[in-house]
Protein backbone atom coordinates (compact mmCIF):
# COMPACT_ATOMS: atom_id res chain seq x y z
CA UNK A 1 0.00 0.00 0.00
CA UNK A 2 3.08 2.34 -0.50
CA UNK A 3 2.67 5.25 -2.57
CA UNK A 4 3.65 4.41 -6.02
CA UNK A 5 6.61 6.32 -7.52
CA UNK A 6 6.48 4.97 -10.66
CA UNK A 7 4.11 6.53 -13.78
CA UNK A 8 1.10 4.54 -12.72
CA UNK A 9 -1.09 2.83 -15.40
CA UNK A 10 -3.39 4.01 -17.20
CA UNK A 11 -6.46 1.87 -15.71
CA UNK A 12 -5.13 3.69 -12.05
CA UNK A 13 -5.69 7.07 -13.60
CA UNK A 14 -9.32 6.02 -14.88
CA UNK A 15 -10.01 4.83 -11.18
CA UNK A 16 -9.12 8.09 -10.33
CA UNK A 17 -11.55 9.58 -11.91
CA UNK A 18 -13.87 10.14 -9.44
CA UNK A 19 -11.99 11.99 -7.42
CA UNK A 20 -10.76 13.83 -9.70
CA UNK A 21 -14.32 15.14 -10.55
CA UNK A 22 -14.56 15.80 -6.79
CA UNK A 23 -11.48 17.96 -6.16
CA UNK A 24 -10.19 15.09 -3.87
CA UNK A 25 -6.52 14.14 -5.59
CA UNK A 26 -3.59 15.72 -4.64
CA UNK A 27 -1.36 18.07 -7.39
CA UNK A 28 0.91 15.10 -8.87
CA UNK A 29 -2.50 12.81 -9.33
CA UNK A 30 -4.01 16.14 -10.67
CA UNK A 31 -1.00 16.83 -13.43
CA UNK A 32 -1.05 13.26 -14.03
CA UNK A 33 -4.71 12.72 -14.99
CA UNK A 34 -4.51 16.52 -16.98
CA UNK A 35 -1.61 14.35 -19.56
CA UNK A 36 -4.10 11.21 -19.36
CA UNK A 37 -7.06 13.11 -20.21
CA UNK A 38 -5.41 14.82 -23.43
CA UNK A 39 -4.56 11.10 -24.89
CA UNK A 40 -7.72 9.71 -23.54
CA UNK A 41 -11.10 10.90 -24.79
CA UNK A 42 -13.27 7.97 -23.84
CA UNK A 43 -12.07 8.95 -20.13
CA UNK A 44 -12.70 12.45 -20.99
CA UNK A 45 -15.71 11.83 -21.52
CA UNK A 46 -16.73 9.91 -18.95
CA UNK A 47 -15.28 12.82 -16.31
CA UNK A 48 -17.55 15.56 -17.99
CA UNK A 49 -20.53 12.70 -16.92
CA UNK A 50 -19.03 12.82 -13.51
CA UNK A 51 -18.49 16.47 -12.99
CA UNK A 52 -21.59 17.04 -13.90
CA UNK A 53 -23.03 14.42 -11.37
CA UNK A 54 -20.88 16.76 -8.82
CA UNK A 55 -22.21 20.39 -9.93
CA UNK A 56 -25.32 19.16 -8.24
CA UNK A 57 -24.20 18.03 -5.02
CA UNK A 58 -24.75 21.75 -3.82
CA UNK A 59 -28.49 21.00 -3.70
CA UNK A 60 -27.65 18.76 -0.27
CA UNK A 61 -26.64 21.83 1.38
CA UNK A 62 -29.36 23.69 2.90
CA UNK A 63 -29.30 28.15 1.94
CA UNK A 64 -28.17 30.07 4.80
CA UNK A 65 -28.69 33.72 5.30
CA UNK A 66 -25.05 35.12 5.34
CA UNK A 67 -24.28 37.74 7.23
CA UNK A 68 -25.63 41.01 6.84
CA UNK A 69 -21.70 42.54 5.98
CA UNK A 70 -20.72 40.81 3.78
CA UNK A 71 -23.15 41.75 0.29
CA UNK A 72 -21.16 45.53 1.18
CA UNK A 73 -17.57 44.12 2.02
CA UNK A 74 -18.13 42.55 -1.68
CA UNK A 75 -19.22 45.47 -3.11
CA UNK A 76 -16.31 47.04 -1.56
CA UNK A 77 -14.04 44.35 -2.81
CA UNK A 78 -15.22 44.89 -6.32
CA UNK A 79 -15.14 48.47 -6.41
CA UNK A 80 -11.29 48.37 -4.85
CA UNK A 81 -10.68 45.77 -7.57
CA UNK A 82 -12.30 48.15 -10.71
CA UNK A 83 -8.69 49.74 -11.98
CA UNK A 84 -7.64 46.11 -13.13
CA UNK A 85 -11.29 45.63 -14.54
CA UNK A 86 -12.91 47.04 -17.94
CA UNK A 87 -14.69 50.24 -17.35
CA UNK A 88 -18.56 49.62 -17.94
CA UNK A 89 -19.66 50.57 -21.44
CA UNK A 90 -23.49 50.81 -20.29
CA UNK A 91 -25.29 50.41 -17.82
CA UNK A 92 -27.23 46.72 -17.59
CA UNK A 93 -30.78 47.91 -17.32
CA UNK A 94 -30.94 49.67 -20.62
CA UNK A 95 -30.51 46.35 -23.06
CA UNK A 96 -33.49 44.38 -20.63
CA UNK A 97 -36.89 44.74 -21.91
CA UNK A 98 -39.07 45.63 -19.61
CA UNK A 99 -40.79 43.35 -17.35
CA UNK A 100 -44.21 42.30 -17.73
CA UNK A 101 -45.49 42.94 -14.64
CA UNK A 102 -45.37 46.81 -16.23
CA UNK A 103 -42.96 47.74 -13.96
CA UNK A 104 -40.34 50.62 -15.14
CA UNK A 105 -37.33 48.68 -16.01
CA UNK A 106 -34.45 50.89 -14.11
CA UNK A 107 -35.89 49.59 -10.87
CA UNK A 108 -34.28 46.35 -12.31
CA UNK A 109 -30.49 46.35 -11.56
CA UNK A 110 -29.53 49.86 -10.40
CA UNK A 111 -26.17 51.34 -8.53
CA UNK A 112 -27.28 51.99 -5.30
CA UNK A 113 -26.64 55.71 -5.09
CA UNK A 114 -26.45 56.14 -1.15
CA UNK A 115 -23.38 53.29 -0.97
CA UNK A 116 -21.65 54.47 -3.80
CA UNK A 117 -22.03 58.54 -3.73
CA UNK A 118 -20.79 57.96 -0.35
CA UNK A 119 -17.37 55.61 -1.83
CA UNK A 120 -16.32 59.07 -2.91
CA UNK A 121 -16.77 60.76 0.11
CA UNK A 122 -14.93 57.81 2.13
CA UNK A 123 -11.92 58.20 -0.80
CA UNK A 124 -11.25 61.83 -0.23
CA UNK A 125 -11.24 61.02 3.53
CA UNK A 126 -9.25 58.47 2.94
CA UNK A 127 -6.54 59.83 1.19
CA UNK A 128 -6.57 63.16 4.19
CA UNK A 129 -5.82 59.97 6.67
CA UNK A 130 -3.14 58.80 4.80
CA UNK A 131 -1.53 61.65 5.09
CA UNK A 132 -2.55 62.30 8.31
CA UNK A 133 -1.38 58.68 9.11
CA UNK A 134 2.00 58.80 7.29
CA UNK A 135 2.89 61.67 9.76
CA UNK A 136 1.63 59.85 12.43
CA UNK A 137 4.43 57.42 12.18
CA UNK A 138 7.06 59.73 13.39
CA UNK A 139 4.36 62.05 15.94
CA UNK A 140 2.58 58.15 17.19
CA UNK A 141 6.09 57.07 18.66
CA UNK A 142 6.09 60.69 20.24
CA UNK A 143 2.78 60.53 21.82
CA UNK A 144 2.85 56.88 23.08
CA UNK A 145 6.11 58.03 25.36
CA UNK A 146 3.82 61.38 26.39
CA UNK A 147 0.81 59.25 26.99
CA UNK A 148 2.60 57.27 29.64
CA UNK A 149 2.93 60.30 31.91
CA UNK A 150 -0.38 61.35 30.89
CA UNK A 151 -3.79 60.08 32.56
CA UNK A 152 -6.50 59.41 29.97
CA UNK A 153 -9.77 60.99 30.81
CA UNK A 154 -11.51 58.30 29.97
CA UNK A 155 -11.40 54.75 29.52
CA UNK A 156 -13.42 52.21 26.80
CA UNK A 157 -13.08 48.39 27.04
CA UNK A 158 -11.83 46.60 23.69
CA UNK A 159 -14.40 43.63 23.04
CA UNK A 160 -13.53 40.84 20.85
CA UNK A 161 -14.64 38.68 18.87
CA UNK A 162 -13.94 34.55 17.93
CA UNK A 163 -11.60 36.10 15.96
CA UNK A 164 -9.56 37.15 18.35
CA UNK A 165 -10.17 35.18 21.23
CA UNK A 166 -7.37 35.50 23.59
CA UNK A 167 -6.53 39.22 22.91
CA UNK A 168 -7.66 42.19 25.38
CA UNK A 169 -7.37 45.86 25.59
CA UNK A 170 -8.61 49.07 26.06
CA UNK A 171 -9.11 52.66 24.27
CA UNK A 172 -8.36 55.91 26.25
CA UNK A 173 -9.64 58.86 24.82
CA UNK A 174 -8.11 62.47 25.82
CA UNK A 175 -10.32 65.13 25.42
CA UNK A 176 -8.30 67.71 25.53
CA UNK A 177 -5.69 66.37 22.75
CA UNK A 178 -8.57 65.15 20.62
CA UNK A 179 -6.98 61.55 20.71
CA UNK A 180 -8.49 57.92 21.00
CA UNK A 181 -5.45 55.36 22.31
CA UNK A 182 -5.43 51.91 21.41
CA UNK A 183 -3.78 49.75 23.67
CA UNK A 184 -4.42 46.47 22.69
CA UNK A 185 -2.22 43.02 23.42
CA UNK A 186 -2.40 38.85 22.46
CA UNK A 187 -4.32 39.54 18.78
CA UNK A 188 -3.85 36.78 16.66
CA UNK A 189 -0.03 37.03 14.97
CA UNK A 190 -0.21 38.23 11.27
CA UNK A 191 0.59 35.99 7.87
CA UNK A 192 3.24 37.57 6.07
CA UNK A 193 2.09 40.52 4.28
CA UNK A 194 -1.02 41.57 6.51
CA UNK A 195 -1.30 44.36 9.10
CA UNK A 196 -4.27 45.05 11.70
CA UNK A 197 -6.14 48.14 10.37
CA UNK A 198 -8.13 50.99 12.86
CA UNK A 199 -11.50 52.07 11.92
CA UNK A 200 -13.58 54.70 12.80
CA UNK A 201 -16.89 54.41 12.26
CA UNK A 202 -19.39 57.09 12.48
CA UNK A 203 -23.22 57.22 10.77
CA UNK A 204 -21.42 56.53 7.04
CA UNK A 205 -19.42 53.95 6.62
CA UNK A 206 -15.70 52.74 8.39
CA UNK A 207 -12.96 55.24 7.98
CA UNK A 208 -9.25 54.09 8.29
CA UNK A 209 -7.51 55.45 11.06
CA UNK A 210 -3.83 53.62 10.66
CA UNK A 211 -2.20 50.81 10.23
CA UNK A 212 -0.28 48.26 12.85
CA UNK A 213 1.69 45.46 12.77
CA UNK A 214 2.04 43.51 15.96
CA UNK A 215 -0.07 41.48 17.67
CA UNK A 216 0.47 43.76 21.66
CA UNK A 217 0.65 47.73 20.14
CA UNK A 218 -0.43 50.69 21.21
CA UNK A 219 -1.83 52.84 18.28
CA UNK A 220 -2.67 56.91 18.76
CA UNK A 221 -5.38 58.81 16.46
CA UNK A 222 -6.21 62.02 16.23
CA UNK A 223 -9.89 62.14 15.92
CA UNK A 224 -12.75 64.04 17.19
CA UNK A 225 -14.89 61.42 19.36
CA UNK A 226 -17.99 63.28 18.76
CA UNK A 227 -18.35 62.05 14.93
CA UNK A 228 -17.51 58.51 15.72
CA UNK A 229 -19.26 55.87 17.90
CA UNK A 230 -16.93 52.75 16.95
CA UNK A 231 -13.89 51.96 16.77
CA UNK A 232 -12.97 48.61 15.18
CA UNK A 233 -9.85 46.39 14.27
CA UNK A 234 -9.68 44.21 11.18
CA UNK A 235 -6.54 42.04 9.24
CA UNK A 236 -5.85 43.70 5.86
CA UNK A 237 -3.54 43.19 3.41
CA UNK A 238 0.10 45.26 4.29
CA UNK A 239 1.94 47.53 4.35
CA UNK A 240 -0.89 49.87 4.17
CA UNK A 241 -4.00 48.42 4.77
CA UNK A 242 -6.84 49.15 2.56
CA UNK A 243 -9.48 51.77 2.36
CA UNK A 244 -12.60 50.11 3.07
CA UNK A 245 -12.85 47.08 5.30
CA UNK A 246 -12.65 43.38 3.89
CA UNK A 247 -11.74 41.18 6.73
CA UNK A 248 -13.35 40.37 9.91
CA UNK A 249 -13.78 42.29 12.83
CA UNK A 250 -10.98 41.36 15.89
CA UNK A 251 -11.91 43.69 18.27
CA UNK A 252 -14.10 46.70 18.80
CA UNK A 253 -15.20 49.48 21.08
CA UNK A 254 -18.21 51.88 21.98
CA UNK A 255 -16.58 55.25 22.37
CA UNK B 1 -33.84 43.63 4.54
CA UNK B 2 -33.27 39.32 3.46
CA UNK B 3 -37.07 39.70 1.82
CA UNK B 4 -36.02 42.87 -0.09
CA UNK B 5 -32.93 41.22 -1.16
CA UNK B 6 -34.63 38.17 -2.03
CA UNK B 7 -36.81 40.48 -4.46
CA UNK B 8 -34.76 42.14 -5.54
CA UNK B 9 -32.88 39.10 -6.93
CA UNK B 10 -36.36 37.69 -8.41
CA UNK B 11 -36.60 41.16 -10.52
CA UNK B 12 -33.40 41.14 -11.62
CA UNK B 13 -32.06 40.30 -14.89
CA UNK B 14 -31.24 35.73 -15.99
CA UNK B 15 -27.95 34.98 -14.97
CA UNK B 16 -26.56 35.08 -17.91
CA UNK B 17 -27.69 38.22 -18.28
CA UNK B 18 -25.92 39.54 -15.07
CA UNK B 19 -22.86 37.68 -15.78
CA UNK B 20 -21.99 39.42 -19.32
CA UNK B 21 -22.51 42.66 -17.14
CA UNK B 22 -20.11 41.95 -14.62
CA UNK B 23 -17.49 40.97 -17.21
CA UNK B 24 -18.17 44.49 -18.38
CA UNK B 25 -17.54 45.50 -14.59
CA UNK B 26 -21.31 46.27 -13.40
CA UNK B 27 -20.90 46.34 -9.70
CA UNK B 28 -25.01 45.76 -9.62
CA UNK B 29 -24.96 43.02 -11.87
CA UNK B 30 -22.75 41.09 -8.99
CA UNK B 31 -24.47 41.95 -6.38
CA UNK B 32 -27.69 40.83 -7.89
CA UNK B 33 -25.89 37.68 -8.51
CA UNK B 34 -25.13 37.59 -4.84
CA UNK B 35 -28.67 38.60 -3.76
CA UNK B 36 -30.09 36.00 -6.16
CA UNK B 37 -27.63 32.89 -5.01
CA UNK B 38 -25.67 34.37 -2.28
CA UNK B 39 -27.55 32.11 0.33
CA UNK B 40 -26.68 29.13 -1.63
CA UNK B 41 -23.22 29.73 -1.18
CA UNK B 42 -22.96 30.75 1.88
CA UNK B 43 -24.95 27.11 3.06
CA UNK B 44 -23.07 25.23 0.92
CA UNK B 45 -19.47 26.96 2.61
CA UNK B 46 -21.20 26.73 6.15
CA UNK B 47 -21.77 22.98 5.63
CA UNK B 48 -18.20 22.57 4.52
CA UNK B 49 -16.51 24.86 7.13
CA UNK B 50 -18.80 24.51 9.78
CA UNK B 51 -18.55 28.24 11.31
CA UNK B 52 -19.55 31.59 9.84
CA UNK B 53 -16.28 33.48 9.40
CA UNK B 54 -14.61 30.76 7.07
CA UNK B 55 -17.79 30.27 5.11
CA UNK B 56 -18.08 33.87 5.34
CA UNK B 57 -14.68 34.22 3.90
CA UNK B 58 -15.05 31.31 1.44
CA UNK B 59 -18.21 33.24 -0.21
CA UNK B 60 -16.21 36.66 -0.30
CA UNK B 61 -13.40 35.03 -2.34
CA UNK B 62 -15.83 33.27 -4.65
CA UNK B 63 -17.77 36.50 -5.41
CA UNK B 64 -14.50 38.06 -6.04
CA UNK B 65 -13.35 35.29 -8.18
CA UNK B 66 -16.77 35.68 -10.15
CA UNK B 67 -16.09 39.16 -10.13
CA UNK B 68 -12.23 38.71 -11.69
CA UNK B 69 -13.41 35.71 -14.02
CA UNK B 70 -17.11 36.45 -15.24
CA UNK B 71 -15.55 36.81 -19.14
CA UNK B 72 -14.71 33.05 -19.15
CA UNK B 73 -18.12 31.79 -17.96
CA UNK B 74 -19.17 29.50 -20.73
CA UNK B 75 -23.14 28.19 -20.72
CA UNK B 76 -22.83 25.61 -23.23
CA UNK B 77 -20.65 24.01 -20.42
CA UNK B 78 -23.67 24.34 -17.80
CA UNK B 79 -25.47 26.78 -15.63
CA UNK B 80 -24.30 29.96 -13.79
CA UNK B 81 -25.22 28.78 -11.29
CA UNK B 82 -23.52 25.66 -11.06
CA UNK B 83 -20.51 27.58 -12.03
CA UNK B 84 -20.61 29.58 -9.34
CA UNK B 85 -21.03 27.09 -6.51
CA UNK B 86 -18.17 25.13 -8.15
CA UNK B 87 -16.06 28.07 -7.22
CA UNK B 88 -17.73 28.67 -4.05
CA UNK B 89 -16.76 24.98 -3.51
CA UNK B 90 -13.23 25.21 -4.30
CA UNK B 91 -12.86 28.57 -2.36
CA UNK B 92 -14.65 26.48 0.79
CA UNK B 93 -11.98 24.10 -0.16
CA UNK B 94 -8.94 25.89 -0.26
CA UNK B 95 -9.42 27.62 3.17
CA UNK B 96 -10.11 24.02 4.53
CA UNK B 97 -7.34 22.84 3.63
CA UNK B 98 -5.27 25.80 4.62
CA UNK B 99 -6.54 25.35 7.81
CA UNK B 100 -6.12 21.69 8.19
CA UNK B 101 -2.55 21.75 6.91
CA UNK B 102 -3.76 19.12 4.04
CA UNK B 103 -2.45 19.45 0.52
CA UNK B 104 -3.46 22.49 -1.53
CA UNK B 105 -6.22 22.79 -3.47
CA UNK B 106 -5.17 21.45 -7.14
CA UNK B 107 -3.64 23.89 -9.37
CA UNK B 108 -6.07 24.97 -11.55
CA UNK B 109 -8.94 23.28 -10.28
CA UNK B 110 -11.31 25.92 -11.92
CA UNK B 111 -10.14 25.72 -15.25
CA UNK B 112 -10.46 21.94 -15.23
CA UNK B 113 -14.18 22.56 -14.82
CA UNK B 114 -14.52 25.38 -17.39
CA UNK B 115 -12.72 23.42 -19.80
CA UNK B 116 -14.30 20.16 -19.20
CA UNK B 117 -17.78 20.28 -21.55
CA UNK B 118 -20.73 19.09 -19.98
CA UNK B 119 -22.37 16.24 -21.44
CA UNK B 120 -24.80 16.32 -24.50
CA UNK B 121 -28.03 17.51 -23.17
CA UNK B 122 -27.02 18.10 -19.58
CA UNK B 123 -27.61 21.90 -19.28
CA UNK B 124 -31.08 21.28 -20.05
CA UNK B 125 -31.21 18.34 -17.70
CA UNK B 126 -29.69 20.92 -15.15
CA UNK B 127 -32.03 23.84 -15.69
CA UNK B 128 -34.76 20.99 -14.29
CA UNK B 129 -33.41 19.82 -11.54
CA UNK B 130 -34.30 20.69 -8.41
CA UNK B 131 -33.35 20.29 -4.68
CA UNK B 132 -35.52 17.25 -3.96
CA UNK B 133 -34.77 15.43 -7.08
CA UNK B 134 -31.19 15.29 -6.34
CA UNK B 135 -31.47 14.29 -2.59
CA UNK B 136 -33.69 11.49 -3.60
CA UNK B 137 -31.55 10.42 -6.11
CA UNK B 138 -28.49 10.83 -3.82
CA UNK B 139 -30.17 9.01 -1.08
CA UNK B 140 -30.66 6.26 -3.66
CA UNK B 141 -26.66 5.66 -3.98
CA UNK B 142 -25.36 2.79 -1.50
CA UNK B 143 -24.44 4.18 1.54
CA UNK B 144 -20.43 3.44 1.23
CA UNK B 145 -20.93 5.27 -2.22
CA UNK B 146 -22.53 8.16 -0.45
CA UNK B 147 -20.30 8.47 2.21
CA UNK B 148 -17.70 8.88 -0.04
CA UNK B 149 -18.45 11.25 -2.19
CA UNK B 150 -19.80 13.76 1.17
CA UNK B 151 -16.73 13.10 2.51
CA UNK B 152 -14.95 14.88 -0.07
CA UNK B 153 -17.64 17.12 -1.41
CA UNK B 154 -18.21 18.43 2.06
CA UNK B 155 -15.29 17.55 4.04
CA UNK B 156 -12.76 18.71 1.45
CA UNK B 157 -10.98 15.33 2.23
CA UNK B 158 -8.66 14.09 -0.64
CA UNK B 159 -9.15 10.22 -1.91
CA UNK B 160 -6.01 8.90 0.43
CA UNK B 161 -7.59 10.73 3.45
CA UNK B 162 -11.04 9.12 3.10
CA UNK B 163 -9.27 5.97 2.77
CA UNK B 164 -7.04 6.72 6.27
CA UNK B 165 -10.06 8.09 8.01
CA UNK B 166 -12.25 4.74 7.24
CA UNK B 167 -9.34 2.17 6.77
CA UNK B 168 -10.35 1.15 3.55
CA UNK B 169 -7.51 0.37 0.51
CA UNK B 170 -7.34 3.57 -1.97
CA UNK B 171 -8.76 1.41 -4.67
CA UNK B 172 -11.81 1.12 -2.85
CA UNK B 173 -12.54 4.72 -2.16
CA UNK B 174 -11.56 5.53 -5.33
CA UNK B 175 -13.92 2.75 -6.80
CA UNK B 176 -16.65 4.33 -4.44
CA UNK B 177 -16.23 7.85 -5.91
CA UNK B 178 -16.38 6.88 -8.99
CA UNK B 179 -19.14 4.84 -9.37
CA UNK B 180 -21.20 6.98 -7.19
CA UNK B 181 -21.01 9.90 -8.74
CA UNK B 182 -21.83 7.51 -12.25
CA UNK B 183 -24.89 6.61 -10.38
CA UNK B 184 -26.10 9.99 -9.72
CA UNK B 185 -25.29 10.65 -13.35
CA UNK B 186 -27.46 8.09 -14.70
CA UNK B 187 -30.04 9.06 -12.17
CA UNK B 188 -30.62 12.20 -12.80
CA UNK B 189 -29.66 12.06 -16.99
CA UNK B 190 -31.86 9.49 -17.47
CA UNK B 191 -34.66 10.18 -15.62
CA UNK B 192 -35.60 6.36 -13.60
CA UNK B 193 -39.33 5.64 -12.72
CA UNK B 194 -39.61 6.24 -8.80
CA UNK B 195 -37.25 9.05 -8.56
CA UNK B 196 -38.70 11.22 -10.64
CA UNK B 197 -42.13 11.23 -10.33
CA UNK B 198 -43.15 14.54 -11.86
CA UNK B 199 -42.08 13.09 -15.67
CA UNK B 200 -44.94 12.35 -16.99
CA UNK B 201 -43.90 12.54 -20.84
CA UNK B 202 -46.59 10.61 -23.36
CA UNK B 203 -49.43 10.54 -21.38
Amino acid sequence: MEPRVTQPPLDNLRDLLGAYALGAVDEREAAEMRAFLKQDADAAGELAELMAAASVLPALAEPMTPPAGLRDRIAAIAQADAPVRPTPVAPLTPRLPAPSSGEPSPSLVRPEPAFWQRAAVWATAAAALLVITLGMLYWNMQLRSEIDATPPMETMALATTDMAPHASGEVHYMPDQGVLMLDVKDLPALPQGYVYEVWLIGDGNPVPAGVFAHATAQHAVAADRSLFNTLAITMEPGPMGTTAPTGDIYASASL
Amino acid sequence: MAEQTGAMAELAPPDDELIAAIAQGDHPALLALYDRHGRLGYGLAYRMLGESGAAEEAVQDAFLRVWRRAATFDPSRGSVRSWLMTIVHHCAIDLHRKRAGGPNVIAGLEEIAEQTPAPDTWSEVSARLDRERVRAAVALLPRDQRRAIELAYFDGLTHREIAERDGLPLGTVKGRLRLGLQRLYSALAEPVPGIVQESRHGA
